[in-house]
């Protein structure tokens, strides 16, 4: 078995750690500091953190984020902008032509990368940030055939961060 | 009304609008996929829209701080969950994700 | 009635032309229609709540927007394998 498919474990500095920001983001999202406050935030958050070691312990294979994937985030905005046009654009065709709006399912080759952390991360953020996009849905990766499925209202070019995260059109 | 109002009233009847055209989108389109497409314009322009107007109406902190967490708690789970939901359908209508034999699926290569 | 309001209104008649989507249809649109809902009930309650001037409620479309998140996940895993 790979490193990256075995059971995660999770050491208990990080778990009290992790236990004392969720204690502050409690405090901090109820803008208050009583004694009541902050006992009941303790009592929470530490059910929460419990919860969190529980699932994170049984969840197989680890996530790692590169820094220059998750910066591919700045094409966000400008694809937001044109998918939200390009959906627009597709209500338009539906209500004004006989033909209405497509339903275009498309595949493109995908670098599916290997087991390990970053490639799962890479993959991850592939699928997210392009869904994000309006006019594009991912709908899953197919790793036999290393296909990447979408659909698309509008058929539109192979968006740029899907590119810079693994689709090889 | 003063600059500040109209301003507001300018982003939130944009955000109106883009939620209008969304949901008669959803009412329109023929099948699942193509609604779904809908959902996400309403995230990521309406929701945002809302946010600028709450951040220049409203002097508190802390409905200014919710206000970002919903924006963005909206936007990020609206991404998984529409891939969820997509691949539910797809997976509930062919019985798995990869293209089946002789379905219609454009293989797109670049140059 | 404010501009906040009257937004509102807009947003809950956006609510209601989703139930056309929620009650008819194959199960798979319903979904999307309850999820499309989720999102527009919070953002209708954050207008509303900016209208009456009630920042105390914002945690309510907060709670609104992660459980619609965690019932969506369950309601499309449902689709998937059972219904």
């Amino acid at each position: 078995m790979t490193k990256a498919l075995s059971k995660r474990r999770i050491s208990p500095v990080k778990a009290l750690i992790t236990w004392a920001l969720q204690w502050g983001l409690w405090l901090l999202f109820a803008g208050n500091t009583g004694i009541r406050e902050m006992g009941i935030g303790l009592i929470a958050t530490g059910l929460a953190t419990l919860g969190e070691v529980v699932f994170a312990c049984q969840l197989r294979g680890d996530y790692h984020f590169r820094f220059r994937d998750l910066l591919q985030i700045y094409w966000l905005f400008w694809y937001t902008i044109t998918g939200a046009c390009e959906v627009m654009q597709g209500l338009t065709r539906q209500l004004f032509t006989k033909r209405g709006a497509d339903s275009f399912i498309g595949a493109v080759p995908f670098d599916i990368g290997g087991d390990t952390p970053s490639a799962a991360g890479r993959r991850c953020l592939a699928i997210t940030y392009t869904t994000a996009t309006p006019n594009c849905i991912v709908f899953g990766l197919e790793p036999k055939k290393k296909l990447l499925l979408y659909h698309q209202i509008i058929r539109g070019p192979i968006r740029s961060l899907t590119k810079n995260l693994g689709a090889r059109p | 009304m003063t600059a500040h109002q109209m301003i507001i009233a300018i982003l939130l009847g944009f955000a109106v609008l883009v939620a209008f055209l969304c949901t008669l989108g959803m009412i329109v389109m023929r099948d699942a996929f193509q609604r779904l497409q809908f959902t996400t314009p309403v995230i990521s322009i309406a929701a945002m829209c809302i946010t600028v107007a709450v951040w220049l109406d409203d002097p508190a902190w802390g409905a200014r701080l919710k206000m970002l967490c919903i924006t963005i708690t909206l936007f990020w789970m609206n991404s998984i969950l529409t891939h969820a939901t997509a691949r539910a359908i797809r997976i509930r209508d062919h019985d798995q994700l990869a293209p089946e034999k002789g379905e219609d699926i454009h293989i797109v290569h670049e140059k | 009635m404010n501009i906040w309001l009257w937004a509102g209104a807009g947003m809950l008649f956006c609510l209601m032309m989703l139930t056309l989507v929620c009650f008819r249809g194959e199960i798979g649109d319903r979904l999307v229609g309850l999820e499309m809902a989720g999102c527009l009930a919070s953002l209708t309650m954050v207008l509303l709540i900016e209208g009456f001037k009630r920042p105390s409620f914002y945690d309510l479309p907060l709670t609104l927007a992660l459980l619609s998140f965690g019932s969506g996940m369950v309601f499309a895993r449902f689709v998937q394998r059972w219904l």
